[in-house]
């Protein structure tokens, strides 16, 4: 099995089987158009992710790799959080910190399915949840001043309701 | 001084998350500074000023807007830097790039965007994005384009809005009440609604079409052989039978067979299409291209852009209906056909019980067809049943009648109303086949017409009474009485459109009939927050208005200084 060698931000370089590594559109694109010779010896360089974060990158391709390709964004399509499977459950139980930092590699590596389930367990993380808790659950400052949030608040009650 | 403040509980806060995590690198830092984030993140800490503080947080941001001085030591790369990493915002702990960030909220519903939109400015401004409520907008199925200039989530406030005020308006009644009158018509004979046009067919055989939202009236004029008609003994009189009125075309049916068509947004009011059956219409369907009308016991075609087809069966029909670009046919006796758009295929498609009538049939969203039958040799003789259209399978029969089923009607959930001769409007609901939720009497006379959708259900009798019901409580919510039986009742979010017809419908033509034994057309209007006031009450006191002698009816003088 061919593989290639990732060089993380920090130096650590990673030696993974091309199909696996090929979830990522980034790096997909970059050994088509790039004509990158797979025997090639050198690290394909990704310096916006550093080495805790590539390695469970990687160990998510590795789960994922025979997974069907991810169907196209169905713009009319409700958007569902609860399809979460139970080992990328498992997978992302994990500190937030670590949690935006894949999201952000999913998102420049372009791995689809990474990015949607990661933005799942987000957006799950704010579902339900009231603005002060929402301000607790990720640790963010109330910015508005006072006249701000009564006309905020008038803005937005109209949910309330639904 | 706020901001040092704010600075230092920044700071103390971020010393205690590195002693948990130590693998976080602020994203977005340019690869060629000198510094290694950690480094950045070690000065920072030790409360050091950094050239190019780039490391996207609230506090960050706010310091380069507050020292611009700052901002003209950067160096040109950097601002260059800064300008492609434009779309990253500081949401969370640590800056997301928006397009991520609207990923995360394009799996939140409405009320979770709101909530998110009152947790601080940069949240409010991502989470009143546009994308992410067109996204909503779609997905929750509207379809109201009325508030265009709006931003999205305005455009989605506006529509619940506008829905709840409506449902509040029809539960109290709250509507603007107009008449449709056609003084020179002579009596009101037949009466159809589409949801833009209203169009009605007088006994001196004229057809009159209204346009909804403005009440533009047109008088159609009918086709020269509509109007002269000779047989042997010189003239006779020819009326219009049945209307029908869809998005462009308008048709009526009369007496002697003649059906003529118009078009809607036509400037001249001459039919355009004109021909003869030669036998008394009983109704009129349109499809996209296709006009149906039938008799007793025939069925002309006529496709707009073509010649004529027709098509005879030789038993009794009752009802017709155009499903996509089929027509189907219910026979009195035994069979449904289905009959192909060209004319040429026709085919039994549904076999029913033996010595069977079916009376009306409906589709609903779901596929399946909900049919009344009467079967005679049968211990319940009436009931209503639902077959799949695919399969044309039986899926359900749903018991409960005990006299003739007149009118039906579905919403699109699994629940089908009913109206019948017992002057009982039934409600039934189709995974409960033993018999129906919810018995709602209070008509005195044969029920005419039901139409429900998920709140309210209308239904209206030949007694002239027309009753709105919750669906909910099942109680009434309100009546509305007419002189005449009710032939037509149909409503859409915001009107109610009802037609009482009087019973001995066809008289001579020199036959002058005072008004209230005309019949009349009545359309409500759910949409105005008048009051229920009446226009004439709502003139201003002006000389010549004020001497109309209406406003001594309903008006107090005392109240005139």
């Amino acid at each position: 099995m061919p593989s290639i060698k990732l060089s993380s931000s920090d130096g650590e370089v990673f030696s993974v089987e091309v199909e696996i590594a090929k979830q990522s559109n980034t790096i997909k694109t970059m050994l088509e158009d790039l004509g990158m010779d797979e025997e090639d010896d050198e690290a394909v360089p990704l310096p916006n992710v550093n080495a805790a974060i590539l390695k469970r990158v990687i160990q998510w391709c590795t789960y994922h790799k025979d997974d069907p390709p991810p169907p196209e964004d169905d713009e009319n399509k409700e958007k569902r959080t609860d399809d979460i499977s139970s080992w990328d459950a498992d997978f992302l139980k994990v500190d937030q910190g670590t949690l935006f930092e894949l999201i952000l590699a999913a998102n420049y590596l372009d791995i689809k399915g990474l990015l949607d389930v990661t933005c799942k367990t987000v957006a799950n993380m704010i579902k339900g949840k009231s603005p002060e808790e929402i301000r607790k659950t990720f640790n963010i400052k109330n910015d508005f001043t006072q006249a701000e949030e009564d006309q905020v608040r008038r803005e937005n009650e109209w949910c309330e309701e639904k | 001084m706020a901001h040092h403040d704010e600075l230092e509980s920044f700071r103390r806060e971020w010393k205690k998350e590195l002693q948990s995590v130590s693998t976080i690198i602020p994203r977005n830092e340019p690869q060629q500074t000198n510094y290694k984030s950690f480094n950045i993140a070690d000065e920072l800490l030790q409360g050091n000023d950094l050239d190019a503080p780039k490391l996207l947080n609230i506090q960050k941001r706010k310091l380069e807007i507050d020292n611009p001085e700052q901002k003209k030591k950067k160096a040109l790369v950097d601002i260059l830097i800064e300008d492609l990493n434009e779309g990253g915002i500081p949401i969370f702990d640590i800056s997301l790039p928006k397009e991520v960030a609207l990923c995360i909220f394009s799996f939140l519903s409405m009320k979770d965007l709101c909530n998110c939109a009152m947790v601080s400015r940069e949240w409010n401004s991502l989470a009143s994005d546009d994308v992410i409520w067109h996204k909503v907008f779609i997905n929750e199925g509207l379809n109201e384009n009325i508030f265009s200039e709006l931003s999205w989530k305005k455009q989605v406030q506006a529509v619940f809005e506008r829905r709840t005020q409506l449902s509040n308006n029809w539960r109290m009644r709250t509507a603007h009440l107009t008449r449709l009158e056609h003084a020179r018509g002579g009596k009101l004979l037949c009466c159809n609604s589409s949801s833009k046009y209203v169009c009605a067919g007088y006994s001196n055989n004229s057809i009159k079409l209204w346009n909804i939202p403005n009440l533009e009236e047109v008088v159609l004029q009918p086709s020269e052989n509509s109007l002269i008609l000779l047989d042997d003994d010189g003239r006779v009189s020819n009326v219009p039978m049945c209307v029908e009125t869809a998005e462009e075309y308008t048709a009526a049916g009369f007496l002697r067979g003649n059906v003529d068509i118009w078009k809607n947004d036509a400037n001249g009011t001459m039919a355009f299409k004109s021909f003869n059956t030669n036998s008394t219409l009983k109704k009129i369907k349109f499809s996209e291209d296709y006009l149906a009308c039938t008799s007793m016991d025939k069925i002309y075609f006529h496709n707009f852009h073509d010649n004529d087809q027709h098509l005879t069966l030789e038993k009794k029909i009752s009802d017709i209906l155009f499903y996509k670009s089929n027509l189907f046919v219910l026979n009195l006796i035994n069979e449904i056909h289905l009959q192909d758009a060209t004319g040429k295929d026709k085919f039994s498609v549904l076999d029913l019980p033996h010595e069977s009538y079916a009376e009306k049939f409906e589709v609903r969203r779901d596929n399946r067809l909900a049919l009344a039958l009467f079967i005679s040799f049968s211990g319940q003789p009436y009931r209503l049943i639902l077959h799949d259209m695919e399969t044309w399978k039986e899926v359900t029969s749903l018991y409960g009648h005990s006299s003739r089923i007149t009118c039906l009607h579905s919403a699109d959930t699994n629940y089908i109303s009913s109206g019948s001769v017992d002057k009982l409007v039934r409600i039934f609901d189709d995974r409960c086949p033993l018999g129906p939720t919810s018995v709602l009497q209070g008509h005195v006379g044969e029920i005419t017409s039901v139409q429900m959708d998920d709140y309210k259900l209308v239904s209206a009798s030949v007694g002239g009474d027309l009753f709105v019901w919750d669906r909910r409580t099942n109680k009434k919510l309100w009546e509305f009485f007419i002189r005449h039986p009710v032939r037509h009742v149909r409503f859409t979010d915001r009107y109610l459109v009802c037609a009482d017809i009087p019973r001995n419908s066809v008289t001579s033509d020199d036959e002058i009939e005072h008004l209230r034994n005309r019949g009349s057309i009545s359309l409500m209007d759910f949409e105005s927050n008048a009051d229920n006031v009446l226009d004439i009450c709502q003139s201003s006191y002006d000389e010549p208005i004020g001497y109309n002698y209406n406003i001594r009816l309903a008006l107090p003088y005392d109240n005139i200084s």
